[in-house]
């Protein structure tokens, strides 16, 4: 193989880019080839020049970050605010709210009931329409401690839900 | 491999979606994923200016501008390269260049004056520079990609949208006039 073409397996092979093959093919000519011996110093000190720049790249989320306020500054409307998500906090504040007085009633094994003989009812409406009675009777008829409990249960998942968004918005 | 390519592309296209939609963390992700390919096309075509980063943004932001009109015909990565690559010759040509390089036919660095400042430019960063400086832009693209995007070459040839043996050449031809450069101001420092 002549030194020419010897030269693009020296920029590959300060690359360490070489099949075992061509390794075998550049050891054997670099050893009785002083000048293909200073190309592949000189292509090594290419090399490592090379390699040491990828430090130089910024961080991609301080860019990120910049990029994003950018937007929000700029384009007030580019990103849906926080509060449109405002309907699924709710949304998940009235699930939680049934899912907590079924698993309730479930612990005091006395699941709501619609009053025996309503007619027309299948068992899932029967459930839900007796939700009232048996909360009063859960808690003794205070109309007031249900709000309290429900209210406590509600506000905890608005500012939960709050907390998640904010911490997603910094992003 | 495929496999990979295919789901890394419908996690792009998902993207996108969510950006158009309002996602200010989708889009975050996308400028995170693609910043390391920008800032390289960038800096292949302007070299290290301080306003390499400010170009970069201003890409992204029109990134975002145009993001309803990529309709996923080619990969995220190569729609991104062509809309980076024509903002940063934009951007050079109205900044009127007036860099100071190395004079190619002689391989004379212009800005030296003497042979210690030659020593110490030599021991810069911005030697690198100066050697990458000549270069064609579709080569020092590809070499910035390589080393400062650490892209591999499949990669380079998808952004790019060239074959893969084409991005070995380019790497290629660019260190042998890289090293063709040093070799010049090696001996001329030698004669000296």
């Amino acid at each position: 193989m002549s030194c020419e073409e010897m030269d693009r397996l020296l920029a590959r092979h300060a690359a360490g880019d070489l099949t075992d093959e061509e390794e075998i093919i550049a050891q054997v000519h670099l050893a009785v080839c002083e000048e293909c011996r200073e190309s592949l110093e000189i292509y090594a000190s290419i090399e490592s020049a090379l390699v040491s720049r990828a430090g130089e790249r910024p961080s991609a989320r301080a860019a990120s970050r910049d990029i994003i306020k950018r937007l929000r500054r700029e384009e007030p409307h580019a990103f849906v605010s926080s509060l449109w998500n405002a309907p699924i906090i709710i949304g998940a504040v009235v699930a939680l709210s049934i899912l907590l007085t079924a698993v309730l009633g479930r612990l005091l094994d006395s699941p709501p009931t619609a009053p025996q003989g309503t007619p027309g009812l299948t068992a899932l409406e029967r459930y839900f329409a007796g939700i009232p009675e048996w909360i009063a009777g859960v808690f003794g008829g205070e109309i007031w401690l249900i709000f309290a409990v429900y209210g406590a249960v509600a506000v905890g998942f608005v500012v939960l839900g709050s907390l998640v968004m904010l911490r997603f918005a910094r992003e | 491999m495929k496999g990979e390519m295919r789901r890394e592309e419908d996690h792009d296209l998902e993207l996108v979606e969510k950006s158009l939609d309002g996602c200010g963390r989708a889009f975050g992700k996308l400028v995170k994923k693609y910043h390391a390919l920008v800032f390289s096309i960038v800096r292949g075509i302007m070299g290290q200016r301080d306003e390499v980063q400010d170009v970069a943004q201003e890409i992204f932001i029109k990134i975002y501008r145009n993001l309803a009109s990529y309709r996923g015909e080619a990969r995220l990565s190569t729609w991104i390269y062509r809309i980076a690559r024509n903002e940063a010759i934009n951007a050079v040509s109205r900044s009127h260049p007036n860099l100071e390089t190395l004079d190619e036919s002689s391989g004379h660095v212009s800005m030296e004056k003497n042979p210690e400042e030659r020593l110490e430019r030599k021991h810069s960063k911005h030697f690198v520079e100066e050697l990458l400086a000549p270069l064609d832009e579709q080569h020092m693209i590809a070499i910035e990609l390589r080393y400062m995007g650490e892209k591999s070459y499949a990669e380079i040839a998808e952004i790019m949208d060239i074959p893969i043996g084409t991005v070995k050449t380019y790497i290629y031809r660019a260190k042998a006039a890289m090293k063709k450069r040093l070799s010049v101001i090696q001996s001329n420092e030698g004669s000296i």
